[in-house]
């Protein structure tokens, strides 16, 4: 196996990799935190709907 | 008397995982095994065509070293003559076409093709394998025979 | 385990680990990026294009941990019936196939001009699509039976069925002939990358192993709210 080194211009493959990775794990991570923070508030306002009903009786 | 219950329907599942797991891997690797290494091969090496005694006409993958100061290109610039080599056989082959970018003497290729009556390989495509050696440049040391292994 | 078991110690013991991952994250991203682009030398064949190698093989390695982690939250779920491990799962499966498709699309950008084509049917390449659809399939079974229990039972038994994928896209370079090369880092001759490339590869791959911390504590903490919603909802009901 010699040596010899491609000298092409990569540039563009290159850049779509790193471009897709960024994007995929950027959506990943924001629907993931987005999802997560729903789920808190309705878990939130839920528990304290059920807070105030007890306290009516 | 309920918590030794529970206890003995858990070891009852961790054996019955187990035991599934255990003969699930030993039927699917003995399945593979029994396939062989030919059929789940992408190519076949030099050897393997001499042995099967491959046709001419008949469609297959060949992969193996391009042989060193075996590669020449005919002067329409687009027509590629080598040998494919695994240090057993030497099969010639000729390809019409582009050469992708990692292919050189020493290197390994998969090509598809088929034998002519001459016991050339007539190749219509041709892929560069890439081995799992990753180096700056003037690091590695310069091979003359594709069948040595420099440093080792 | 039993320190696992309370979803509420979990999410205590999550919240302490957060920031630290978070840091980690950033500082081994910013470096691993720098590495990559600015401070490794290219390759001796393969140019610049070896610069993919520091996002394919992360992702790579995330895409085979990432099974594992589901694998055995599986084997704990079914048979000790663990609440965190049957979410844990779940959790982390969208994760996974993410890891698995940025493998096998960077992969192909890789393979274009080095082999010279996107995708090949060998060993290594089918095995790893093979894992794309064990993801999605065990996804798609948690999102298609509406009995929770039901649908992590019959999702753990998949992900423990299919974990016999994962030694075969280990070793499948090693049994056949197959287009992608062999391993290079994790082989016991010692590494074949040199050392200035294994250092961004490093770095890239802890900040990966922090982002799948990050996101799966977020996705942990999403599915313990849910299986909240859903008591109190019940509750809520039956009017207790």
């Amino acid at each position: 196996m010699n040596e010899i080194v491609n000298t092409g211009d990569y540039s563009g493959y290159i850049a779509l990799s790193y471009g897709i990775v960024t994007v995929v794990l950027l959506a990943v991570a924001v629907f993931s935190k987005l999802g997560q923070q729903k789920a808190r508030k309705e878990a939130e306002a839920l528990k304290a709907l059920r807070k105030s009903r007890v306290e009516d009786f | 008397m309920a918590k030794s219950g529970m206890k003995t329907r858990k070891k009852q599942r961790l054996l019955v995982m187990i035991t599934g797991i255990v003969v699930l891997f030993a039927a699917v690797f003995l399945v593979l095994f029994a396939m062989g290494k030919d059929s789940l091969s992408l190519f076949l090496q030099p050897s393997g065509v001499q042995e099967r005694q491959m046709e001419p006409g008949r469609h297959f993958r060949l992969g193996g070293l391009v042989a060193m100061e075996s590669y020449s290109k005919a002067e329409d610039g687009l027509t590629h003559q080598f040998t494919v080599t695994d240090c057993v056989v030497d099969v010639p082959v000729v390809f019409k076409g582009l050469l992708p970018d990692l292919f050189r003497e020493g290197q390994g290729i998969v090509s598809e093709g088929a034998l002519n009556e001459d016991g050339v390989f007539v190749a219509t495509t041709v892929l560069a394998k890439h081995d799992e050696n990753y180096a700056p440049p003037g690091t590695m040391p310069t091979n003359t025979d594709a069948c040595v292994h420099p440093g080792g | 385990m039993h320190i696992f078991a309370n979803p509420a110690r979990f999410v205590r013991l999550a919240d302490k680990i957060m920031p630290w991952a978070v840091v980690v994250f950033i500082g081994t991203l910013g470096y691993g990026l720098y590495l990559a682009f600015f401070d490794s030398p290219i390759d001796y064949q393969q140019g610049e294009s070896v610069r993919i190698m520091y996002v394919h093989v992360p992702a790579a390695w995330m895409s085979m941990f990432t099974y594992m982690v589901i694998a055995v939250s599986s084997f704990v779920a079914l048979v000790w019936r663990h609440p965190l491990a049957q979410i844990a799962g779940k959790a982390a499966a969208p994760i996974g196939a993410a890891f698995t498709a940025l493998a096998l699309v960077t992969g192909a950008l890789w393979g274009k001009p080095m082999w010279g084509t996107y995708w090949v049917w060998d060993g290594r390449l089918t095995s790893v699509l093979i894992l794309f659809f064990l993801y999605l399939g065990y996804m798609a079974i948690w999102q298609a039976m509406d009995d929770e229990e039901k649908a992590g039972r019959a999702a753990a038994i998949l992900a423990l069925v299919g974990s016999v994928n994962i030694p075969i896209i280990k070793f499948s370079v090693d049994w056949w002939n197959t287009l992608h090369q062999p391993a290079s880092v994790m082989r016991l001759d010692g590494s074949t990358i040199d050392g200035s490339m294994l250092w961004p590869l490093f770095m890239m791959a802890i900040a990966f192993q922090a982002y799948f911390v990050i996101v799966f504590f977020w996705r942990m903490k999403l599915e313990i709210d849910r299986r909240k919603i859903a008591v109190l909802r019940l509750q809520e009901v039956s009017g207790s």
